[in-house]
C-alpha cells in the first residue's frame, strides 16, 4: 500500500515534468532473443515481439543481431538467414538490412531500439559471433571496429533524419568473462579481452558519431553488466560466482564492475538485473517480501552509479547526467516465482519497476515479449506472452491488473499507476 | 539430430545411424545387444557395410528360428504330419519380413505365429478329441483375435502372399505338374529332407523381399519403411524444422565397439523408461540431441516444449544444444573433465554437457562413412570434438601448408566421443580416417573401458565445503570440522576420504556430512571424497594450512 501510495505522489511529478523529461512509454520496452513464436502468427518472431510490444505502448525494444540467430529458425540452425539473400559476408550492417530487422528501426512507435551487437566472423563452420576465448590481436580489433562503424554508417544514412535512438551494446559481460575463464583457464585474458573489446566497440561508434554530427539519429554505446556484489572466483571444479561484495585477499575474485568499468568508456551502463531483482544475494532464497525487491535494486543501481561514474564519456554525461545506467534486462519467471508464499511475478515485477523508474533508468528492458522454450528444470515463463500467444494469467490483488500484458498496458498506454486493471481490459483473461 | 521411440530408431547414436541410413531402425540396438554385435562382428570380419552386414545375419537368423520351429514339430508330432502343417510352418515368414523391414512389430508377429499354433490345434483335435488339445485350440483362436492387426500392413501383404506361394506348391497339381511338387513338405519322408526343403523354399522367398529391396536400395526408407509407430508428419515436421541440414546424417564406421558403447545403452534407457526427465534431458544433450519424438507426456511435457504434436505423439525441442557434429572445445577443461561413470551420473554428465555444448561450430566433410576432413580457425585454447566413437581404427593428421602431415592422437571423450588436440593455431585441416584392424572391429568396448556403475552418486556441492562452526571457506586448519554440503549422501553408508585416508564422519543427513580434517592430514591442496552406498563423488580440493 505504501508503494502505491508512493506511485500516487511521483506520477504527478512525471507528468509535469513530462515535456522536458522522456515518459515511462519511451523509457520502457521489451527485448526478444530466442523464444517461441504463437502457432497463428502470420509473421516471423522479431515481427510479432515488435507488434506485441508496441501495442502494449512501449517504445523502446532490444533485440540481438549476430550470426547465431536470425529469428526464423532455431538458434545455430544451419539454415540461418539463408532466406534473407545476404550477400557473404554476414556482418550486423547487412544484417539490419533485412526487412524484419529493418522494420524494427523504421517503426515510427519505437523511439529507442537497443541493439545486442556482436561482430561476426567464420571460424570455420560458418559465420559466428566474435570468439572472446582467444587472444585479442589485430585481427579481432579490426573485425570490431570495422563492423561496428560499418553498422553505425548504415544506420546513420538510412536512419540519420529520424528523431530516434539506437544503442549498441553487448550481452551481459559478466557470463563473458564466466565463459572465457573456464574455457581458457586466464582471468587476466577474459578480463584483458573485454575491456580491448569494449574499447574498440566505443572507439568505432565514436568515430561514426563526429562523422555523422548533423544526425538527428542519436547512437549511444552501451556496455552491460550483471554482477554486483556478486564474483567469480576460482572454484574446486572451473569458475564460479560466489557472493562477495568486496574482495578478498583470501581469495581472487573478479567481475566486470570491478575489473572492466574502471578500464573502458561507454555512454551507458547496461545492468542485467536479476542478481538485484530475484533474490537476496547473500542466500538467493526467493521467497521473501517482494517489497525489498525495490531497495535491493535500488542499493545496487546506486552501487554502480558510484564505481561506473569516472567510465561514462562525455556524451553519455551530457545525454544522462548521473542517471547513466539503465536496467538492460529485468523478469520473472512463471515457475519460479507464481507458486511463492510471499506473492507472484506481478508484485516484484511492480516493485523493481517502481525502483527503477523512482532511481531514474533511463530505460528500462523487460525479458521479454515471448517465454522462450522450456528446458528441464531451468527457469521458464518470463513472456509477456507464451506460446499460445495468451497473456498468462498472474496472481494478483482484488483491483489489479492480471497479467503482464494488462499492467504494461495499463502503465504504458493509460498513464495508471503500476499495478492498475486498465480500463479497457485487453489481455484480461480470468484467473484459473 | 532426431530421436524418436522406434528405436533407437531415429537416434542420433552413430551406429544406430548407420542402421537407420538403411531403413532399419535397429530393433535390437539396447534391450539385446546381440542383434547388434552380431551384425557387428559380420561387418567387421567380412568387411561388408553396415547395411549388408545387417540383412545377412538377419536373414540368417530367422532362417534358423524357422528351421528349429520346423524340427521341433517334425520330431516331437511326427504323427501330425499333414500336408497342413507344413507350410503353416511359414508363418513365421512375416518375423523375416519384419526383420528385413526393421521393425518387428510384436503383437503382428504373435498374430502370425498364432495362426501356425491354432492351425496345429485343430489338427490335433481333428485326429483326436481331448480336453487338453480343445483347451490348446480355444486358447490359440482367443490369443489370434485379440493379438489381431487394427490395420494391414504390406507386411501382412507380403506374408499372405509367401504364404499362398508355398501352399500353391503344395497343393495346386499344376504347380506341381512342372517340378515344383518336389517341395512339397508333405511329401519329405525324413526330417533332413524336409530340412533341405524348407531351407531352399525360404532362401527363395527371402530373395523376393531382398532383391527388390537391395535394387531400390538408395531409396529404400522412402520406398519401403514405413514407421509403424511414429507418425511420418512428425517425422517430416522436423526434417523441415532441423537445425541440421540433414536429418539424420550418417557418418562412421559400424563396429561392435560402436554397437555396444555404454552410453549408447544410457540414452535409450533414459529416454525410454519412466521416470528420471533430468537424467533424460542430459543424455539426449550429451548426444547432442536436437528433437525428440515421444509419447510419453507425463515425463517430458512439463520440461519440453512440445513443437508438434501429431496424435498422441509430440515432437518436443531441445533448446540450445548445438547439433553440429563437431565443434570446439576448451582443452583447458577437457584436462579436468572427469569421467561419465553411469547412466545417473547427474554430475558427471552436467559437466560433459557444459564443456562439450559449445557454439563454435566448424566444418566436418565426410568423403565416406570411415573418412572426414575437418577445417577449422582454431584458437590456442581450442580442441576439436567430433561426435563420433572413438574407436580404436581411427587416426588423424593435420595437413600443413606444404602437404605434410603430423599425426593428432585421436582420444576418446567421457561420452566416448572423438577428442582431437592438434596443439596448433590458425586455420588448420585435419584428415580423419578409420583403418582398424580387424580385431579392434569386434572386442566389445566393455573389456576396454570402467564399465558404468549403476545408481546415484553422492554429489558435493560447488562451494560446499566450509568450516562448521562459521562457514567460513577453505582454507582449513588441521583438525578443523568441516561442513560438506551435497546431495545423495546415504545414512550409515557413508564415509570421507581426506586426502586419501578414511575418515569418518560424526554426522551424516541427505544433504549434510560433518567430519574432521585429520590431524595426519599433511598441509596443502588435498582432495576430499565422499562415498556413499559405495559410490564415491568427485574429488573436491581444498587447501589445508596448519
Amino acid at each position: 500500500m505504501a508503494g502505491l501510495l508512493r506511485l500516487a505522489l511521483v506520477l504527478p511529478l512525471f507528468a509535469a515534468a513530462a515535456l522536458s523529461q522522456p515518459t515511462l512509454p519511451q523509457r520502457i520496452g521489451f527485448y526478444q532473443w530466442v523464444g517461441e513464436l504463437p502457432a497463428d502468427a502470420g509473421s516471423d518472431l522479431l515481427t510479432e515481439a515488435r507488434h506485441r510490444s508496441v501495442a502494449v505502448g512501449a517504445r523502446v525494444f532490444r533485440l540481438y543481431v549476430g550470426a547465431r540467430f536470425d529469428y526464423v529458425h532455431p538458434p545455430y540452425s544451419s539454415r540461418r538467414f539463408s532466406q534473407d539473400g545476404i550477400k557473404e559476408p554476414l556482418t550486423p550492417a547487412r544484417i539490419v538490412q533485412i526487412p524484419r530487422y529493418r522494420d524494427v528501426l523504421a517503426d515510427p512507435h519505437i523511439e529507442t531500439v537497443i541493439l545486442t551487437v556482436y561482430p561476426i566472423s567464420d571460424y570455420g563452420g560458418g559465420p559466428d559471433d566474435l570468439n572472446l576465448q582467444r587472444p585479442w590481436s589485430d585481427r579481432e580489433r579490426d573485425l570490431e571496429f570495422t563492423q561496428t562503424s560499418e553498422l553505425c554508417r548504415r544506420l546513420y544514412e538510412q536512419f540519420g533524419a529520424l528523431d530516434k535512438t539506437v544503442i549498441i551494446a553487448n550481452s551481459e559481460a559478466d557470463e563473458k568473462l564466466l565463459d572465457i575463464m573456464n574455457y581458457t583457464g586466464s582471468p587476466e585474458m577474459a578480463i584483458e579481452n573485454i575491456r580491448r573489446w569494449t574499447e574498440t566497440r566505443f572507439d568505432a561508434i565514436r568515430g561514426a558519431r563526429e562523422a555523422h554530427p548533423s544526425a538527428r539519429l542519436r547512437i549511444l554505446h552501451a556496455f552491460e553488466i550483471s554482477l554486483v556484489n556478486l564474483r567469480i572466483v576460482k572454484q574446486s571444479r572451473g569458475f564460479g560466482k560466489v557472493p562477495l561484495p568486496e574482495p578478498t585477499e583470501q581469495r581472487r575474485s573478479w567481475n566486470a564492475l570491478n575489473d572492466v568499468v574502471p578500464h573502458v568508456s561507454f555512454d551507458l551502463l547496461s545492468y542485467s538485473a536479476y542478481e538485484s531483482a530475484n533474490s537476496p544475494f547473500q542466500t538467493r532464497q526467493p521467497d521473501i517480501d517482494p517489497a525489498a525487491t525495490g531497495a535491493r535494486l535500488e542499493r545496487d543501481l546506486n552501487l554502480i552509479r558510484s564505481k561506473a561514474r569516472n567510465s561514462v564519456s562525455p556524451s553519455g554525461r551530457e545525454a544522462f547526467a548521473d542517471r547513466f545506467v539503465m536496467v538492460g534486462e529485468v523478469g520473472y519467471s512463471r515457475d519460479r516465482f507464481e507458486h511463492l508464499s510471499t506473492g507472484g511475478v506481478l508484485p516484484r515485477l511492480k516493485h523493481a519497476l517502481q525502483a527503477a523508474i523512482d532511481w531514474g533508468c533511463p530505460y528500462i528492458v523487460l525479458w521479454q515479449v515471448f517465454d522462450h522454450a522450456r528446458d528441464g528444470d531451468a527457469a521458464w515463463g518470463f513472456g509477456m506472452h507464451d506460446r499460445e500467444g495468451e497473456a498468462p494469467p498472474l496472481k494478483h490483488s482484488t483491483g489489479e491488473c492480471t497479467s503482464m500484458q494488462s499492467c504494461l498496458q495499463g502503465l504504458l498506454l493509460e498513464g495508471l499507476g503500476l499495478g492498475k486493471r486498465p480500463n479497457n481490459g485487453l489481455g484480461e483473461r480470468p484467473n484459473k | 539430430m532426431l530421436y524418436g521411440p522406434d528405436s533407437t530408431a531415429q537416434v542420433t547414436i552413430q551406429a544406430a545411424e548407420h542402421l537407420l541410413r538403411f531403413g532399419a531402425p535397429v530393433p535390437f540396438s539396447v534391450s539385446s545387444p546381440l542383434m547388434p554385435a552380431l551384425v557387428a562382428v559380420v561387418a567387421g570380419v567380412t568387411g561388408l557395410g553396415a547395411e549388408q552386414a545387417y540383412l545377412v545375419v538377419a536373414v540368417l537368423a530367422y532362417l534358423v528360428g524357422s528351421l528349429c520351429l520346423y524340427w521341433i514339430v517334425r520330431r516331437f508330432q511326427p504323427s501330425s504330419a499333414t500336408p497342413l502343417w507344413g507350410p503353416l510352418t511359414y508363418a513365421v515368414a512375416p518375423s523375416r519380413v519384419s526383420c528385413l523391414y526393421g521393425q518387428p512389430d510384436g503383437p503382428r508377429l504373435l498374430f502370425w505365429t498364432l495362426i501356425l499354433a491354432s492351425a496345429l490345434a485343430a489338427d490335433g483335435l481333428r485326429r483326436g478329441f481331448s480336453p487338453s488339445r480343445l483347451a490348446l485350440l480355444v486358447c490359440s483362436v482367443v490369443l489370434l483375435i485379440g493379438t489381431m492387426p487394427g490395420s494391414v500392413t504390406d507386411l501382412d501383404f507380403l506374408a499372405v502372399l509367401e504364404l499362398a506361394v508355398l501352399l500353391g506348391i503344395t497343393y495346386w497339381k499344376r504347380v506341381q505338374r512342372i517340378g515344383l511338387g518336389k517341395f512339397n513338405l508333405a511329401n519329405s519322408n525324413s526330417v533332413k529332407l524336409g530340412l533341405v526343403k524348407l531351407s531352399l523354399l525360404q532362401l527363395t522367398c527371402t530373395a523376393l523381399f531382398v532383391v527388390p529391396s537391395l535394387w531400390s536400395f538408395a531409396i529404400y526408407p522412402s520406398l519401403v519403411y514405413q514407421p509403424p509407430a511414429m507418425p511420418e508428419a512428425a517425422v517430416a515436421w522436423v526434417r523441415a524444422n532441423s537445425a541440421a541440414s540433414t536429418v539424420p546424417r550418417v557418418h562412421g564406421p559400424v563396429s561392435a565397439q560402436a554397437l555396444l558403447q555404454p552410453n549408447r545403452e544410457a540414452i535409450d534407457r533414459m529416454v525410454q523408461s519412466p521416470g528420471r526427465t533430468k537424467e533424460s534431458l542430459l543424455w539426449l544433450r550429451v548426444h547432442a540431441v536436437e528433437y525428440l519424438i515421444s509419447m510419453d507426456w507425463e515425463k517430458f511435457h512439463p520440461v519440453l516444449e512440445c513443437v508438434q504434436q501429431e496424435g498422441e505423439w509430440c515432437v518436443y525441442r531441445i533448446p540450445y544444444p548445438n547439433p553440429a557434429r563437431a565443434v570446439l572445445v576448451s582443452r583447458q577443461l577437457w584436462r579436468d573433465l572427469k569421467p561419465i561413470r553411469g547412466p545417473h551420473d547427474v554430475e558427471g554428465l552436467e559437466a560433459y554437457v557444459s564443456w562439450a555444448g559449445r557454439p563454435e561450430t566448424i566444418v566436418l566433410d565426410w568423403h565416406d562413412s570411415t573418412s572426414a576432413e575437418i577445417r577449422a580457425d582454431l584458437g590456442p585454447a581450442d580442441a576439436i570434438l567430433v561426435r563420433e566413437f572413438a574407436l580404436p581404427g581411427w587416426e588423424a593428421v593435420v595437413l600443413g601448408p606444404s602437404g605434410g602431415q603430423t599425426p593428432v592422437q585421436v582420444q576418446q571423450d567421457p561420452a566416448g566421443f572423438i577428442l582431437l588436440d592438434p596443439k596448433t593455431a590458425g586455420p588448420t585441416v585435419v584428415q580423419l580416417k578409420y583403418n582398424p584392424e580387424w580385431l579392434d572391429r569386434v572386442i566389445p568396448p566393455s573389456l576396454t573401458r570402467d564399465p558404468f556403475i549403476e545408481g546415484d552418486f553422492p554429489v558435493i556441492s560447488t562451494d560446499g565445503i566450509a568450516d562448521a562452526f562459521d562457514y567460513t571457506p577453505a582454507p582449513f586448519k588441521l583438525g578443523a570440522v568441516l561442513t560438506i554440503f551435497g546431495r545423495d549422501f546415504v545414512a550409515d553408508q557413508t564415509s570421507v576420504f581426506v586426502a586419501g585416508e578414511e575418515t569418518k564422519p560424526s554426522y551424516v543427513g541427505s544433504n549434510q556430512i560433518n567430519v574432521q580434517l585429520p590431524l595426519s592430514t599433511t598441509p596443502g591442496t588435498i582432495d576430499i571424497v565422499v562415498q556413499s552406498d559405495g559410490r564415491q563423488s568427485y574429488p573436491y580440493s581444498v587447501e589445508v594450512i596448519r
